[in-house]
C-alpha cells in the first residue's frame, strides 16, 4: 500500500506539471517542477500516513522519486536535447526529410541562439559594446564546472563522438 | 527507521559517486564516458544485490520484504540515473561547455568567431555533426547522401515526443 501512495502521488504530479509549467515566467521551469514535486511528496506522505494504518515512508518515497527523476529527465530532453530538436525539425516537414545544410542553417543556428539567450537571461553572460562577455555569476558557475570536470577527469569529453568521424550514410 | 534492505539500498546508492570517482582517476581510469557510466551502474547494482542477499530480511519472503526489495531497486536506480544525468550535463552539456569556454577567454569575444571554435579545437559545426551522429545512432533518422530522412519506424517515437513537447509546453519555439 505504501508503494501505491507513491504511485498516486506521482499521478498527481503528472497532472500538476503541465499546469505549473504554463504559469512559469521563464521557459526553463525546472525550478517550478521541482518545487511542485516536493510539495506533492510532502502532501502525499501526510495523506498516506493519515489514511493508512501504517505507512512505510521509504516504499512511498522510492517509487515517487524514481518516477519523478524520469519525468525530470524527459523534461530536460524536451527542453534542451539538440538531437530531439533536430529530429522534430525534420519530422515536421511534409516530406519528413531535410538537407543537412538546411538543418544546420535553418534550425541548428536557432537552437544555439536559444543557448546564448539562456546564458543572457540567467545572468551568466551579457553583451558589452557588441561583444559577448561573462558575468561574475557566470564565472563563479564556470569555476565550479571546471572543478567538477577536473575531479571526474572530464577534460576531454565535450563531444559524444570523435570529431573527425563523419555522419554515416544510410 | 529504514529496514535492512532499504538501508542496504541507501548505502549502495552512496557508492555510485564513489565508484564514479574511483574510475575517473587513480589506478583504473576509464576515459570513455559511456563505458565508465555502464561500469559504475553495474558495480553499484552488484554491490546492492550483494548487500541485500547477505542480509536476513530478504529470506523471510513476505510482502514487506518483497516491497522493500522493489523500493530498494527504485532507490539504487534513481541514484544511478541522477548521477549519470549530472555527469552528462557537466561533461558534454552545451550550455555548460559554452560557459566554461567563455570563462577561459581573457576578455569579451566576438560571438560568431568564438562559437566557430568555442571548444578550442571544435566549434558549433562540429557540435552539429556530433549531435546529428547521436540522432542517426538511435535509428530514428538516416542520412542518404546529404539528406536526413526520418525512418518509418520512428513514427510512434516522434508522436510521443510531440505529445511530450505539448505536455511540457515546448511546442512553441523559444523566442521566435
Amino acid at each position: 500500500m505504501s508503494l501505491l501512495v507513491g504511485l498516486v502521488s506521482f499521478v498527481a504530479l503528472t497532472i500538476v506539471v503541465p499546469v505549473v509549467v504554463r504559469t512559469s515566467q521563464r521557459r526553463n521551469a525546472i525550478g517550478v517542477v521541482m518545487a511542485a514535486a516536493m510539495v506533492i511528496h510532502v502532501a502525499g506522505t501526510f495523506a498516506g500516513a493519515f489514511l493508512l494504518a501504517e505507512l512505510d515512508y521509504w516504499q512511498n518515497a522510492s517509487l515517487y522519486w524514481f518516477a519523478t527523476v524520469i519525468l525530470i529527465f524527459a523534461y530536460g530532453s524536451c527542453y534542451r536535447s539538440l538531437s530531439v530538436l533536430m529530429l522534430l525539425a525534420v519530422s515536421r516537414t511534409a516530406s519528413r526529410t531535410m538537407e543537412v545544410d538546411a538543418l544546420y542553417d535553418g534550425h541548428f543556428g536557432l537552437f544555439m541562439k536559444d543557448r546564448i539567450d539562456a546564458l543572457l537571461e540567467g545572468g551568466r553572460a551579457e553583451f558589452r559594446e557588441g561583444l559577448f562577455v561573462i558575468t561574475r555569476a557566470g564565472r563563479s558557475d564556470a569555476a565550479r564546472l571546471l572543478a567538477a570536470r577536473r575531479v571526474f577527469g572530464l577534460e576531454e569529453s565535450r563531444l559524444y563522438f570523435d570529431k573527425t568521424g563523419s555522419a554515416q550514410s544510410g | 527507521m529504514p529496514s535492512q534492505i532499504v538501508t542496504a539500498s541507501l548505502v549502495a546508492s552512496a557508492s555510485v559517486p564513489l565508484f564514479l570517482l574511483a574510475l575517473s582517476r587513480g589506478p583504473f581510469p576509464v576515459s570513455e564516458l559511456r563505458k565508465r557510466s555502464r561500469i559504475v551502474g553495474g558495480l553499484a547494482i552488484v554491490l546492492w544485490a550483494g548487500l541485500v542477499l547477505s542480509g536476513d530480511e530478504l529470506w523471510r519472503f513476505d510482502m514487506k520484504a518483497t516491497c522493500d526489495v522493489l523500493a530498494g531497486a527504485f532507490i539504487i536506480l534513481s541514484c544511478i540515473l541522477t548521477t549519470l544525468i549530472v555527469l552528462l550535463l557537466v561533461a558534454a552539456g552545451v550550455s555548460t561547455t559554452l560557459l566554461v569556454s567563455l570563462s577561459q577567454n581573457p576578455g569579451p569575444v566576438e560571438i560568431e568567431a568564438w562559437l566557430a571554435d568555442y571548444g578550442r579545437g571544435f566549434g558549433v559545426k562540429d557540435l552539429f555533426r556530433d549531435r546529428l551522429n547521436l540522432l542517426l545512432g538511435t535509428g530514428a533518422a538516416a542520412l542518404y547522401e546529404s539528406t536526413v530522412v526520418i525512418m518509418p519506424g520512428a513514427r510512434i517515437p516522434v508522436v510521443l515526443l510531440e505529445a511530450a513537447m505539448l505536455y511540457f509546453n515546448f511546442s512553441k519555439p523559444a523566442g521566435r
